[in-house]
């Protein structure tokens, strides 16, 4: 298991170094005008060209520019997102103070995303597959087919036009300056963006789940888990559903951590301060250092959530060990 | 060009799908119109929602953006001279004193001005016991000159003696600027510059306290704070950020910790400023006691909101969504919450001179014959959305000196799609060198795929796809290049990339009320630069810099003579100067094809009391806007 550890964090190693090559060098070679330029005003005069470009680090050679970002990217006190380099070219604010006022939104978005597509997802699934081909499995392929196939932005104006401003049973978006994230969560600010954000993972997560477990439930483990006369539900939920849970878990890292990196459509549409709005924010006016460290912030949640659902993997199924 | 970030949203105007025609709504001309009939009151919180957050953190040095000029005049800074906050039909774009006591004194040569500073007018909290003096309005046109601060638009200073040896490192004081005392600013200008009026009126000069714990810092409260003053910014206008009060400069700036009332692209919250005293001020009502600030969010949920009077209006450049602006035109308890007033601002399509077959003053002039001006606008929303417009500089700038001027006029501006429209374009075609059989319609190679210039969006390409079909007819056939619209400012602000002809995506807004800020930027020879080339007709180009930039072409026409007679003018003859330099401009060079002359569409909640346009800010005036109570 140590050796394990080891590799994937190696691995982790390179897959940042390579995130941040590919961010860095889409940064230098494509921006659409020159940061210092769009930040010196118009009639910029040499020198004050020259004084930005020089603040922006942008006068260094460019292996130089890149380390000075790569070093902010070392998870160390100190280093990561280091204020001298990682500060928005647009409001010179740092990027890690913009980005931990925005993490809690963000997690607080994806956390209760992940608990309501668990708990619409796999129920359907295993009805789904403990009755196949009845009315209700063909309810939760409508639901699935739905879900998938509506488009994010389209089903949060969606949501807010019926439930906000139609029926008026829901807040609107946004959350008012000064309100603090929990008193937004009890007054039910975050109750649409979490099933707009449900919606689509919790339709696939139905399908897959009543695949897997349609197939578990065919296994000669499962009839002889009926042969030793276990009750039938006994024998869904401890030996079918266990097995058909393991590629979940896999999505569910995967998924969790990519909207930890930012949901930028929902936190958009429904006017969440978080990391995908701030993302957005950046991506739209060229400032790089904020693109640079939520892409790799991402990056680094996807990572990590890799390797702790590896780790899980080996509790999950006894018959994955690491050596 | 504040107007950078303006132009660039001011294209989502005109991205705006079908809008109904119609008339404008409750608020258009008039000074201040209330939707509900009631008479302001005041007090309550205004709700405001923004789509971004201002361009440079509130950093009045630095900040070059409509939004961001609209709450400093407003709200948080006043000025030697300001503006009263109307349409220009009601004195909005004449210029009042507000921390002056009256007009500045100009000398006989007109190369010394001098204001007095009204007494008694104090700073926001901290700063409550500090008044404000001459030296303070010194310390914040330091502040602009100082290099490390990198500010916005100092070029505008640069007739001050010695503020560009100042910026350039070349001198330690800037000696055209003195205070003889503490109510008087003496300026010296290498040059007359008849609308240094105006240019005090910008956010640059509002005045900067000095530094308690130093008072001889240069900077004053501002030193150590070269990239992040707006979070520290001490008010002087009706409101201050909330938490103020809490900011110490008796610390060094490292430790000093930022106002909380604003939040990059988060949020604002204005409140009252106590040390305002209204005695002092005939320019600002101040109606709200409050202000909070929403930034992000989209476009059609923010209309949503405003209908739904959760917020009470979208305060940006862009337009409220197309079925909202039908919406509230067509609903009888909704049309006088939507109010379309005039911007100072314009649309057109530019043409290269230095580039085939635009080296011609005939190909030039019949595309201005040419182009449906009337389909143009259709496409991006219809009259509501702006006025045709038959020259370049915005008519209220000019006094309507050239309402009726149009020297390319066709039938109902519809150009090359009218029989009559067409005659005219090939008559002027058949002019031209590149007309070689005299039928009006272009026969030389240089005429096939030029390189052209349009924005991406549905809007902007249908309207590309329109002057494309117009200038087939005289033949001219056009490679368009599409770009998002920020990438297609990157291609054409370079002139090196010879970029014959834009599709009318691009579009310019004053910075303040004199066409000073249309012809300065665009029109004037000495500005084409290198990078960031806002001339990108090369009007007023020089052989050399043809040559340098790769053009066959290297004799270009200028307007340098026509734009640099109205310099030092003042008051009529000024405009009709600028007046007489737009003729020229559209009749011996003919650099552009003009299209609109845009309008502001804004839609507000019901609490909304009263309502008034601001001419100089191109916006709502948040000062007058009132809430029912």
């Amino acid at each position: 298991m140590g050796r394990y550890l080891i590799r994937r964090m190696l691995f982790f190693v390179l897959v940042l170094f390579v995130v941040s090559v590919v961010t860095f060098i889409i940064f230098v070679k494509l921006p659409s005008v020159d940061p210092a330029i769009r930040a010196a005003g118009r009639h910029p005069s040499p020198r004050l060209l020259a004084t930005i470009r020089h603040k922006f680090g942008l006068d260094r050679p460019l292996y130089v520019q890149y380390w000075n970002f790569a070093k902010g990217l070392i998870p160390l006190p100190g280093l990561f997102l280091n204020k001298e380099v990682y500060f928005s070219y647009q409001n010179h604010v740092p990027v890690s103070e913009d980005i931990y006022s925005r993490l809690p939104v963000t997690i607080t978005l994806t956390v209760g995303a992940a608990i309501i597509w668990l708990l619409i997802g796999i129920p359907i699934g295993v009805v789904s597959a403990i009755k196949p081909r009845t009315a209700i499995d063909r309810a939760g392929m409508i639901f699935a087919l739905f879900g998938v196939s509506a488009p994010v932005f389209w089903l949060a104006l969606l949501a807010l036009y019926i439930f906000w401003f139609k029926l008026g049973i829901a807040p609107s978006s946004g959350i008012p300056p000064g309100e603090s994230i929990w008193v937004s969560i009890l007054k039910g600010r975050f109750v649409l963006p979490w099933f707009t954000l449900a919606l689509s993972t919790a339709a696939f997560y139905s399908r897959m789940v009543r695949g897997n477990l349609m197939e578990a439930m065919s296994e000669d483990y499962i009839r002889t888990a009926r042969a030793k006369g276990l009750s039938e539900r006994r024998v869904i939920f401890k030996h079918g559903l266990r097995s058909a849970l393991t590629p979940v878990v896999t999505m569910f890292g995967m998924d969790v951590a990519f909207l930890l990196g930012g949901a930028v459509v929902t936190e958009t549409v429904f006017q969440l301060p978080g990391i995908g709005q701030y993302a957005w924010t950046a991506i739209t006016v060229n400032d790089f250092p904020p693109i640079m460290g939520v892409t790799v912030l991402g990056a680094l949640f996807i990572v990590v959530a890799n390797l702790l659902v590896d780790i899980v993997y080996a509790f999950l199924d006894p018959r994955v060990r690491y050596a | 060009m504040r107007r950078y970030a303006k132009v660039l949203v001011l294209a989502v105007v005109l991205a705006m799908g079908a809008v109904a025609c119609g008339g404008g709504g409750g608020g258009g001309g008039n000074a201040t119109s209330s939707p509900s009939g009631a008479k302001p009151q005041k007090g309550g919180t205004l709700n405001i929602a923004q789509l971004g957050d201002v361009t440079a953190a509130f950093d009045p040095q630095k900040e070059y953006y409509q939004v961001s000029f609209a709450y400093y005049q407003c709200c948080l800074l006043r000025t030697l001279l300001s503006y009263n906050g109307q349409d220009s039909a009601h004195d909005g774009t004449t210029l009042f004193p507000d921390l002056a006591t009256g007009m500045p004194e100009v000398s006989s040569d007109n190369l010394t001005w001098t204001f007095h500073l009204k007494q008694g007018i104090h700073y926001a909290p901290p700063m409550q016991d500090v008044e404000i003096t001459a030296p303070d309005i010194i310390r914040a046109l330091y502040r602009e000159a100082t290099p490390s601060v990198a500010a916005g638009y100092g070029f505008y200073y640069n007739v001050i003696q010695g503020f560009s040896d100042y910026a350039n490192g070349k001198a330690k004081t800037i000696s055209g600027l003195s205070a003889p005392d503490d109510f008087t600013l003496v300026v010296k200008l290498t040059e007359p510059a008849g609308d240094l009026g105006y240019r005090f009126a910008l956010p640059a000069t509002a005045p900067i306290p000095p530094s308690p714990s130093d008072p001889k810092a240069v900077l004053g409260v501002a030193t150590g704070h070269d990239d992040d003053y707006g979070r520290f910014l001490v008010a002087s206008g009706p409101y201050m950020f909330e938490g103020s009060e809490n900011l110490d400069f008796s610390v060094p700036a490292s430790q000093q910790k930022p106002v909380a009332g604003y939040v990059p692209n988060k949020s604002y919250s204005l409140v009252r400023n106590p040390s305002w005293d209204p005695s002092t001020d005939d320019l600002r009502p101040a109606y709200v006691d409050a202000m909070q600030v929403q930034i992000g969010g989209d476009e059609s949920v923010l209309d949503q909101k405003v209908e739904a009077g959760e917020v009470d209006l979208v305060f940006d450049t862009s337009a409220p969504e197309p079925e909202f602006i039908q919406k509230f035109q067509t609903t009888p308890d909704l049309k006088d919450q939507i109010f379309i007033d005039p911007t100072q601002g314009n649309y057109y399509a530019t043409m290269n001179l230095g580039t085939p077959p635009f080296d011609d003053i005939h190909v030039r002039k019949a595309v201005n014959y040419a182009i449906d001006k009337d389909g143009f606008r259709r496409i991006g929303g219809g009259p509501a959305t702006a006025e045709i417009a038959g020259h370049f500089v915005p008519d209220s700038m000019l006094n309507n000196l050239l309402k009726d001027y149009n020297p390319y006029a066709t039938p109902n501006d519809q150009g090359a799609d009218t029989p009559d429209g067409l005659n005219l374009a090939k008559q002027e075609m058949a002019q031209s060198k590149y007309d070689h059989n005299g039928d009006g319609v272009c026969d030389d190679p240089v005429c096939k795929n030029v390189l052209t210039v349009a924005n991406n969006t549905k809007t902007a390409q249908a309207q590309a796809s329109l002057i494309q079909q117009n200038l087939q007819k005289i033949g001219i056939t056009l490679d368009i290049k599409s770009f998002t619209q920020s990438a297609a400012y990157g291609k054409v602000f370079d002139p090196k990339n010879h970029i014959a002809f834009t599709t009318g995506w691009a579009g310019w807004l004053k910075d303040y009320p004199d066409a000073y800020t249309f012809f300065f930027p665009v029109m004037y020879g000495p500005n084409i630069l290198d990078q960031y080339n806002t001339n990108y007709s090369m009007v007023g180009a020089t052989p050399e810099q043809m040559k340098k930039y790769g053009y066959s072409v290297t004799q270009v026409p200028s307007m340098d003579a026509q734009i640099e007679k109205c310099f030092p003018l003042t008051g009529d003859a000024r405009v009709q100067c600028w007046a007489d330099a737009d003729k020229y401009l559209m009749e011996n060079v003919v650099p552009i094809i003009p299209l609109e002359f845009s309008n502001n569409i804004t839609i507000v909640s019901s609490r909304i009391t009263n309502w008034t346009y601001s001419a100089y800010n191109d916006s709502a005036s948040l000062d007058y806007l009132a809430i029912a109570q």
